[in-house]
């Protein structure tokens, strides 16, 4: 009797069981949040080119500021920066138009302060930051583990990628120049 | 005294001299003109951690009546403004180059309301005719759906528009929110009141004991 009890009660317990099926899922990717490279995707139209000055300076600051201007929504600024401004650009001088024009920004020189960067990049503003030695500003467009993306306004149709570690290296023996608009960055594209 | 006193003055001569040293521009700098750097310290204000802040985009064709009410209700119903004082917000109109370059694909109709988590990721979107007719129910779909997943279906890009004549820019918001919004939909209650289940055990537990005791004492005769 005792032989025929557990057979029976498996029967009992399984039936109704038909029909259920054990697999195993195809392994995906589980991970749906998608990243967009470079962070600050500004459209080709919206990138601001370098322009000589009337003074016949380089205005890579300015064209780099309008660029995140147009980025985070300030398109009128963005205009009128392209109009009012030109030429060559230092740290205190552009802090003092962009208090005159009552822009909030930020920025950081001369103190190789990485957290600003990853600041500016981690929030999707970008900021502009100097390289050649502190002669040029571009626009650092993403900044992760490995890699740095610069959108140089001298050949704004092109994301230049470059390790980050190199990138650094040409910021902090470039003045360590850093700065950006604070403003809504463009909403990320959705998924 | 006399050569302390002048001594005293000089002092404050110079004193008084140097910040104007500090403001002034060194005027041996020049750029390249190809770049641009004059020169290379600090300015920092209070960073925003916003790293996690929603955005809230109203996408819409300026000159469309609807999308004007739809944007003006982020202002004028006090729930939709709060929802838009936590967010980043984004008036986002079909004749500008960013919509066409960058949102124009994952846009299905316009005027379009679109909530995204800071990734990106769509938390509530609604568009063309689905836009409710007033402020209250938009709100109210937004609290009921706000955490809900829609998947965006791509759909033709719109054709070339004329250049929108030139707009201000919105006044900036404010910087204080740094997260999700605190949004959430209206509990709704699926429940009996608590007394009345209170009330039903009571009176289940009694009928019970009662049965009991008469079955037990008082026995039905055969």
């Amino acid at each position: 009797m005792k032989r025929l009890f557990v057979p029976a009660l498996l029967l009992v317990v399984l039936a109704g069981c038909d029909g259920i099926e054990i697999g195993f899922e195809e392994p995906v990717n589980r991970s749906t949040a998608r990243v967009e490279y470079p962070t600050v995707n500004l459209p080709i139209a919206l990138r601001q080119g370098n322009w000589r000055g009337n003074e016949g300076e380089g205005s890579c600051v300015h064209a780099s500021l309008i660029s995140l201007f147009r980025w985070q929504g300030r398109y009128a600024m963005a205009d009128h920066w392209r109009r009012a401004y030109g030429n060559g650009e230092w740290p205190q001088g552009l802090a003092a138009k962009m208090q005159r024009e009552d822009v909030r920004f930020a920025y950081t020189a001369g103190r190789k302060d990485v957290q600003f960067l990853q600041w500016a990049c981690s929030t999707r503003r970008g900021c502009g930051v100097t390289v050649l030695g502190g002669r040029h500003m571009v626009c650092l467009v993403h900044l992760d583990k490995q890699w740095a993306g610069i959108l140089d306004n001298n050949d704004p149709r092109r994301i230049t990628w470059v390790p980050r570690r190199t990138f650094l290296a040409e910021w902090f023996n470039s003045n360590s120049w850093a700065v950006t608009p604070v403003y809504a960055p463009a909403p990320p594209l959705p998924y | 005294m006399n050569r302390v006193l002048c001594s005293l003055m000089l002092l404050a001569a110079i004193a008084a001299a140097c910040p104007c040293w500090a403001d002034d521009q060194p005027s041996e700098l020049k750029a390249d003109a190809a770049y641009g750097v004059l020169h290379a310290e600090e300015r920092v204000i209070n960073l925003p951690a916003d790293q996690g802040k929603w955005h809230l985009s109203v996408i819409g064709n300026p000159r469309d009546a609807k999308y004007q009410t739809v944007k003006s209700w982020f202002d004028s119903h006090p729930s939709l403004k709060h929802l838009k004082d936590q967010t980043h917000f984004h008036p986002i109109t079909t004749t500008s180059t960013m919509y066409r370059d960058r949102y124009a694909k994952s846009t299905p109709k316009v005027p379009c309301v679109r909530i995204q988590s800071a990734d990106g990721k769509l938390m509530y979107q609604v568009c063309g005719q689905d836009i409710p007719m007033s402020a209250d129910a938009l709100d109210q779909a937004i609290r009921t759906e706000l955490f809900r997943r829609r998947r965006c279906c791509p759909s033709p890009e719109p054709g070339p528009a004329p250049e929108p004549p030139a707009v201000p820019d919105p006044e900036p918001q404010p910087l204080d929110h740094v997260g999700p919004p605190d949004v959430a939909p209206e509990p709704i209650s699926t429940m009996p009141p608590w007394w009345l289940l209170i009330g039903l055990l009571v009176v289940g537990a009694g009928a019970g004991v009662a049965a009991k005791w008469k079955e037990t004492y008082y026995p039905a005769k055969k």
